[in-house]
């Protein structure tokens, strides 16, 4: 009973990160889509001069 | 009607030139050069990187046409150096190892094939003797600075006679170490002032040829005896110069201190600190080794100021302990004001159990150091004892205490118990503190790291003003801010603004996956593009600076941290999703009118010249340096074994199932009009 517990829970995550699985509802797939939309154009747009600092590569 | 021919190709200019070099092509087609010399702004700008445009200006300067040829250098030197636009993409010495164009100029105007031909014939005269009767002041200086830049490049690998000579010759005939024409003023500092960084190499490469008291004696009596020059030599150094003068040993600077005679006690520790002061955050790792290692050092402890001190320890605190080695974690452990979140990071890594047999850190040592310190401080907490352990019959306010105790030992939490602190947290039940949500953030991670099967080395929170969250593929580990931790429990913040915290996370962790894929040598096209921009950081950090918010890696790890927390939130907390979407769109609406000077024109033109540069300086640099291919077997698809870059029928020839993809998108970027392109993308 555990074990089906534990798996269901890996599997919720793997749904979050796996590209194939999509919001439920409509409404938000898509706020998603535009939130997507604006990144693209702000970050490649925008004058952001920061150091690069999120990803220390 | 005859109409005159304006625009002329540069094959046409250079098959001109190619079939007969003379006076009489010159002189014949006048013409084509006054178009040439016209249009000499976009010539140079378009063709920078094509050797024939240094062929025909070559030609052009041995007709003697002194007025054009005085324009096009000045041109095309201001071609290469300046930054152009937004984009900061100066070709001097931005793609080393070699600057290839300013190298290929030189080549042509000496008549020697490589450098060391030139600077063996050094001892047989001067190797711009034919050139001086242009009497130019830009090709003079032009000379000089490929000079110094091509020298330094290959410095090292003269034999010590040439290089002596070499250094002779440069500080002899460089117009910027030129006496004036009394010869009393020994430097002209507003020249070193201008041209700090060309005179630089000279400094670094009689520092690496003389060492220690000599070097002082030839750089800094060369010609200057005068205290002050010393000072304004110092404080116009960059700190690297000055560690590379020193071999980056601290004794010695220390020591070069000690023993500058003509400065009293009070001056010389004014210099120290001078130095110290300048010391930039990026040489912090070095300065901390420097310090451990020379901490019961009486000169160090002389010249040193507890400020220089403290910044450096509370600096290394707030780092990942996994860049630190093993002296300076023990360092760090005994000073009196160890920060506790420096001691969790710790114990975070001394969990991690494959890194203990690659014996990077003495584990042992540094866990009995730890062991004391929590046995001082907290005689009465053992993580062993039992009654510290979150039962599932617990009440949540006792999770919520015991969770604390979880954080201070490392330990990490179940992620059902994450998910039911934060649905009480979020349902105003309980209050979260730093600790208990830093243990939060550090079991989600980890548990969705493993669930992900991503090799990685834990989750540690640092301070800093610059970034959210880091992920560091050497050390494989992902960081989070503190201020984000202190963002989500601050009530006074939007909701977006406290969940901040979560879109970092997942922003790390696609790094983490994106990295993870690489590993498994799992490639896509958008894989092969973030490598090659990795590729290009490690040539040239100052354009992956410049525009690192617009790479790939950035882009997608972005949109991946809001796609995860909005899955996030649906799965647990879906009364939260429509608030947090609403408030991200607002957020970013906002973010892009600030943004929106230029007309949407300018901006395609702008990204697309980026994306120019970017590939320009990319096949240049592989051109260069096709040991790049080697270390990178992927690239392999897109450039020959010699560096330069395939047709598009070879590049097709490398297509497997396996690869159409990433083989598509790079002759879709590399060749657009392909034919083969055309005819896939109508099957």
């Amino acid at each position: 009973m555990e074990e089906t517990k534990m798996n269901e829970d890996k599997q919720k995550i793997l749904n979050i990160f796996d590209e194939n699985v999509e919001l439920k509802k409509t409404e938000n797939r898509e706020k998603q889509e535009k939130i997507k939309r604006l990144i693209k154009i702000t970050t490649k747009l925008g004058e952001k001069n920061d150091e690069p600092s999120q990803n220390k590569l | 009607m005859n109409q005159v021919k304006t625009n002329y190709d540069l094959t046409e200019l250079y098959n001109l030139i190619k079939e007969n070099p003379s006076h009489e092509t010159f002189i014949n087609n006048l013409e084509v050069w006054t178009s040439f010399y016209q249009n000499r702004h976009s010539y140079i700008r378009n063709n920078i990187l094509d050797e024939r445009l240094y062929t025909i200006i070559a030609f052009l300067i041995q007709q003697e046409q002194g007025e054009i040829f005085d324009y096009l250098t000045s041109e095309l030197v201001s071609s290469l150096y300046k930054e152009e636009g937004n984009i900061t993409f100066s070709y001097r010495d931005k793609l080393p190892p070699q600057p290839s164009n300013i190298h290929n100029l030189f080549k042509i105007l000496t008549n020697h094939d490589t450098l060391s031909d030139t600077l063996k014939n050094l001892e047989v005269g001067d190797p711009f003797g034919d050139l001086k009767k242009y009497q130019s002041k830009q090709l003079e200086l032009f000379i000089t600075d490929s000079l110094i830049v091509n020298t330094y490049q290959t410095f090292f690998e003269l034999d010590p006679e040439t290089a002596r000579k070499t250094i002779e010759f440069i500080t002899k005939n460089s117009c910027l170490l030129q006496k004036d024409e009394v010869g009393k003023q020994p430097l002209n500092t507003d020249l070193i002032h201008q041209y700090q960084d060309k005179i630089i190499p000279i400094e670094i490469f009689l520092g690496k040829d003389i060492r220690e008291d000599r070097l002082i004696k030839e750089i800094l009596t060369y010609e200057i005896k005068d205290k002050k020059i010393v000072e304004n030599l110092f404080k116009k150094l960059p700190i690297k110069s000055i560690l590379s003068i020193f071999e980056g040993k601290l004794p010695k600077l220390l020591e070069f201190i000690e023993k500058a005679n003509y400065l009293d006690d009070y001056e010389k520790q004014k210099l120290a600190h001078q130095i110290f002061n300048k010391i930039e955050e990026k040489y912090y790792n070095f300065f901390l080794d420097l310090i451990v290692e020379n901490y019961q050092n009486p000169l160090w402890n002389h010249y040193r100021t507890n400020e220089f001190q403290q910044k450096i320890i509370a600096w290394a605190m707030n780092q990942n302990p996994l860049y630190l080695n093993d002296q300076a974690i023990k360092f760090l452990l005994n000073n009196p004001e160890i920060n506790l979140n420096f001691l969790k990071n710790v114990i975070v890594l001394l969990q991690q159990e494959d890194l203990k047999p690659k014996g990077q850190l003495d584990f042992e040592g540094i866990y009995k150091e730890v062991q004391k310190y929590l046995d001082n401080t907290y005689p009465k907490l053992q993580l062993i004892e039992k009654e510290f352990l979150i039962k599932e019959t617990d009440t949540i306010q006792i999770k919520l205490q015991k969770s604390m105790f979880y954080e201070l030992y490392g330990k990490r939490l179940e992620f059902t118990t994450c998910i039911e602190l934060l649905k009480a947290y979020f349902e105003k039940k309980i209050e979260l503190n730093e600790y208990s949500t830093c243990t939060i953030i550090r079991s989600l991670a980890t548990y969705t790291l493993e669930n992900l099967n991503i090799t990685h080395h834990g989750v540690y929170f640092y301070q800093n003003q610059e970034s959210n969250g880091e992920f560091a593929d050497e050390t494989k580990t992902i960081g989070i801010n503190i201020a984000r931790i202190n963002h989500f429990i601050d009530k006074n913040k939007s909701t977006y603004e406290r969940l901040q915290v979560f879109s970092t996370m997942f922003h790390e962790i696609k790094h983490a996956m994106v990295n993870q894929n690489k590993e498994n040598n799992i490639w896509n096209f958008d894989a092969y593009k973030m490598e090659k921009e990795r590729i290009m950081l490690d040539y040239d950090t100052d354009f992956y600076k410049t525009n690192y918010w617009r790479f790939k890696e950035e882009i997608t790890a972005r949109i991946a941290g809001f796609e995860f927390l909005f899955k996030f939130m649906e799965v647990y907390f879906p009364t939260l999703l429509d608030k947090i979407q609403d408030e991200v769109i607002e957020d970013l609406e906002a973010e892009n009118n600030r943004n929106r000077k230029q007309s949407e024109d300018d901006q395609m033109k702008f990204l697309k010249n980026i994306e120019l540069k970017f590939n320009q300086g990319f096949d240049t640099l592989i051109k260069y340096n096709p040991d790049i291919l080697n270390q990178h077997p992927i690239l392999s698809l897109e450039y020959y074994p010699n560096g330069l870059p395939k047709t598009d029928t070879d590049i097709e020839l490398g297509k497997i199932k396996e690869n159409e993809q990433l083989i598509n998108g790079i002759l879709k970027t590399r060749y657009p009009d392909s034919e083969d392109v055309q005819k896939r993308k109508f099957k």
